[in-house]
């Protein structure tokens, strides 16, 4: 998020942006005018809770049931009395968040410009006159088994706090930043905001913040500094920053500096072969006017000749590259002698391949890795070509899909295949955590020879009606069947355990919502003790949590509440207890404040035995100079 | 917010907006991107660095690998066959392909592939442990697809400091249970549901065919 902070939908609908625009992904996706009922409204949400007190949820209703359910109950929650949110309230949030807005733009600035010009005396200047600190006095080393990175951190939380003057104080901070010889970036991030009297906006405002510094302690060698910070201020206003001496406290509830040798991970797509310009890129065509896209493909991988190079498919909305792999890493693109733009060509009637649906999986199961691409089936003919035998298969893929992945999930020696399907409707309820009532996922049971069947109701492997944009496999009991973890960009995904008689029974990963705008996830045994984790990629937003954190407690009845409350908490890291119980870590490990998340990566970078998480985030970004929320 | 139970809700502001503070408003979330706002934007990729199972620490800006463009995917691969995994990274927004060459210092590693005969042919679904240097590590071969991007049909271990694997352990999808004692590290095994013993484990190459 950029510096500035906007009160444009955050202040009323902090979190309906956030989550409006995680819609807004597959509604831009996949054509948009699906909605299907104007001004609908959710279930009822009472009835809903006491199902997520169920490890084992029913199975969706038929649509029929479903559609006269939504409509008594959208009848029962207006009895219930339960509606807009009452005007003054309202126009508190938007008050607050203007002075979160006034702290962003006007003071804030001032603390990051005099610490990242070393300024002690400006730095002074700001604090008010009995200005009280308090900081950990514990510093717990933090040990990486690595020889290039050292990482230290104190946090309030290992023991006492340590009471510091203004004096005192500035010689901590600027302890800090004598760790960067040049000027570092920096950068103050709002996080919670509101006065200490609700309503009183002439009381003392308190709140919570991230301070980061970050540069080169010398060419080459990365360097950051990270505290979280809580403060306290008179009410803010532009007149007060400018004449200073506003900041009354600060608590240093964690502080942490990270450096290392060198940096751990340099891009070299170019020296290895790729040519960035063959595939789409919003930041290049947003120059010439163009509306971004809300996704472009992704890069799917395989060692399709089995030379023990791996190869590299990258699919685009610009076209499909293959990449084989060879020494030292280098890439060559084969799509036109692996055959690939041949059997591209052969369906150019399809218009540009919906390349959603595309993976290597060895279908025939003949050893080598065959292709589906955009509902297109190519053989890889041991190594040699791809061979297009779309027109022998069965399989018809759905228009819709945002996604596929692949597992035996009857053990019958062949890999089936699950086709994940987004929502399609933007005019449901936030809370109700469906979407659409008409697509679920799908399984196809591979019967051989290229023939599939459709076993999704048997099995019943449609994951409820949620709004999917990935799926993983793993087998999460540790019974031998493959399992599958279905998110949902709306709500609590469902984990649907086999029963090893080719069906699947839906069970929560908690007993109450605690996932929302999953736009992808992965799965692995962080803690190695034999069970493998989840790691939701989910959506964070500083300003939706301040939004929905100045909210009354009772804003909303308690079951929408407890909806609210997950909407941007972020990212969640599931840790596998055993008997399909879970324990949720991502905040207590602070995994979970990414941003706008989508497909991570759990790989053990750094070669320790454990896995290490990358996520990527971000959704549309347009204008460094204009603000976010 | 004032509608929690209808997305296709228009609000109008509550109040006036400070044009010297750029505030906007957007009275429905599904426009904002339309009316040329940013939505999360310039948000940096992440890096989080496993402290041994007992949390992680944020590695974010010294990895380097923290792109502030619009990320959507991630696979990690070992592109160069030294036991070091890359990373490919998809943006729609900011560079559309980042491959970033990993630069941790080299440690000891061990990578496995799967030759099934009852189990589907590349071992999608088996369970590998692999215990070396008192650790115990429980992988599944799952080429998992992330987002709309999928990783190899292959597994790959840390090894740390260990330069020999005590004991490695395949449950095959099958059902059937290998288990092979003090194998070499640093480097690519392929392991045969079909072939008992010793003789099962081979090693790869890189070059040279790998028999499907």
């Amino acid at each position: 998020m950029s510096d500035r902070q906007v009160r444009s939908i955050v202040v009323v609908s902090g979190w309906l942006f956030a989550l409006g625009a995680a819609a807004f992904v597959c509604w831009a996706l996949f054509g948009g005018t699906s909605g299907s009922r104007a001004g609908s409204v959710g279930r009822n949400p009472a009835s809903r809770i006491p199902e997520l007190d169920q490890a084992e949820l029913p199975s969706a209703a038929s649509p029929a049931a479903e559609e006269s359910a939504v409509e008594a109950s959208a009848a029962a929650s207006k009895k219930e009395g339960i509606s807009e949110l009452p005007e003054s309230e309202r126009k508190y949030l938007w008050e607050v968040e203007h002075h979160v807005n006034l702290l962003a733009d006007v003071g804030f600035p001032k603390v990051a410009a005099a610490l990242m010009h070393a300024d002690r005396e400006r730095l002074a200047a700001i604090l008010a006159e009995g200005f009280v600190a308090e900081v950990p006095g514990v510093e717990s080393e933090i040990h990486i088994d690595s020889p290039v990175i050292h990482v230290a951190r104190r946090q309030a939380e290992d023991g006492p706090l340590e009471k510091m003057d203004a004096d005192a104080f500035l010689d901590y901070l600027m302890a800090f930043r004598a760790r960067f010889p040049k000027e570092p970036r920096v950068k103050l991030s709002v996080k919670g905001f509101a006065p200490t009297v609700r309503y009183n906006y002439d009381s003392t405002w308190e709140g919570e913040c991230l301070l980061r510094m970050w540069g080169e302690s010398q060419p080459g060698q990365p360097e950051e500094v990270s505290m979280n910070l809580r403060y306290r201020l008179p009410r803010p206003k532009e007149e007060l920053f400018e004449k200073g001496g506003w900041l009354t406290h600060c608590t240093v509830l964690k502080a942490q500096k990270a450096s290392s040798t060198h940096f751990l991970m340099q891009d070299v797509a170019a020296e290895r072969g790729i040519d960035t310009s063959l595939f789409h890129d919003n930041w290049i065509l947003q120059e010439k006017g163009l509306r971004p896209q809300p996704v472009s493909g992704g890069a799917h991988l395989c060692d399709y000749n089995r030379d023990g190079w791996l190869d590299m498919l990258v699919n685009d909305m610009k076209g499909v590259v293959f990449y084989q792999g060879g020494p030292g890493g280098q890439l060559t693109d084969v799509t036109e002698d692996s055959g690939i733009n041949a059997v591209l060509a052969g369906h150019l009637s399809l218009g540009a391949p919906l390349t959603t649906i595309t993976t290597f999986a060895d279908f025939d199961n003949d050893g080598w890795e065959d292709l589906l691409l955009g509902g297109l089936f190519l053989r890889n003919e041991e190594g040699r070509q791809f061979a297009d035998v779309t027109h022998f298969s069965n399989f018809v893929p759905t228009t819709s899909a945002t996604n596929v992945s692949v597992a035996d999930f009857d053990r019958d020696g062949l890999v089936d295949i699950y086709i994940c399907v987004p929502g399609q409707s933007k005019s449901d309820s936030w809370v109700e955590g469906k979407s659409g009532r008409s697509h679920g996922n799908l399984l196809y049971r591979n019967l051989g020879n290229w023939q599939f069947e459709n076993v999704t109701e048997r099995a019943n492997a449609g994951g409820g009606f949620r709004s999917t944009f990935t799926a993983v496999w793993l087998d999460v009991n540790d019974d031998g069947w493959p399992d599958v973890h279905v998110p949902n960009e709306f709500g609590n995904g469902v984990l649907l355990v086999n029963r090893g008689d080719g069906t699947f029974s839906e069970h929560s990963l908690m007993p109450y919502p605690c996932d929302f705008g999953t736009m992808g996830l992965t799965c692995g045994d962080f803690d190695n003790d034999g069970r493998i984790d989840i790691y939701t990629a989910n959506m964070y937003s500083k300003a939706g949590n301040r939004v929905i954190g100045n909210l009354l407690p009772d804003a909303y009845p308690p079951e929408v509440m407890a909806v609210m409350n997950t909407y941007t908490v972020g990212s969640q890291l599931y840790r596998n207890l055993g008997n399909l119980k879970f324990e949720r870590l991502g905040v207590k490990y602070a995994v979970n404040d990414c941003g706008w998340a989508y497909g991570p990566c759990l790989a053990d970078f750094d070669n320790d035995g454990f896995l290490d998480i990358f996520a990527t985030c971000g959704f549309i970004s347009r204008d460094r100079g204009k603000p976010d929320g | 917010m004032s509608q929690p139970y209808n997305r296709g809700a228009r609000i109008s502001a509550p109040g006036q907006l400070d044009a010297k503070l750029q505030e906007f408003w957007v009275e429905n979330p599904w426009d904002i991107v339309r009316e040329g706002h940013n939505l999360s934007a310039f948000e940096r990729n992440r890096a989080f660095l496993n402290l041994r199972g007992h949390g992680f620490v944020d590695i974010s800006f010294v990895s380097g690998a923290d792109s502030d463009g619009d990320g959507r995917a991630a696979v990690a691969a070992d592109f160069r066959n030294n036991g070091q995994l890359d990373l490919v990274v998809r943006q729609v927004g900011g560079g559309p392909i980042l491959l970033y060459e990993n630069r941790f210092p080299p440690r000891h590693y061990l990578k496995v592939s799967l030759r099934g005969k009852q189990t589907n042919r590349l071992g999608v679904g088996s369970r590998i442990t692999v215990e070396a240097g008192g650790l115990s590590m429980v992988r599944e071969l799952y080429p998992i697809n992330t987002f709309q991007s999928h990783a190899a049909c292959m597994v790959h271990f840390g090894l740390a400091d260990a330069d020999r694997v005590d004991r490695l352990t395949v449950r095959w999808l099958s059902g059937k249970v290998q288990t092979f004692e003090n194998l070499p590290a640093d480097c690519h095994l392929v392991i045969d549901e079909g072939i008992d013993g010793p003789a099962a484990v081979s090693v790869v190459t890189p070059g040279q065919q790998i028999p499907p």
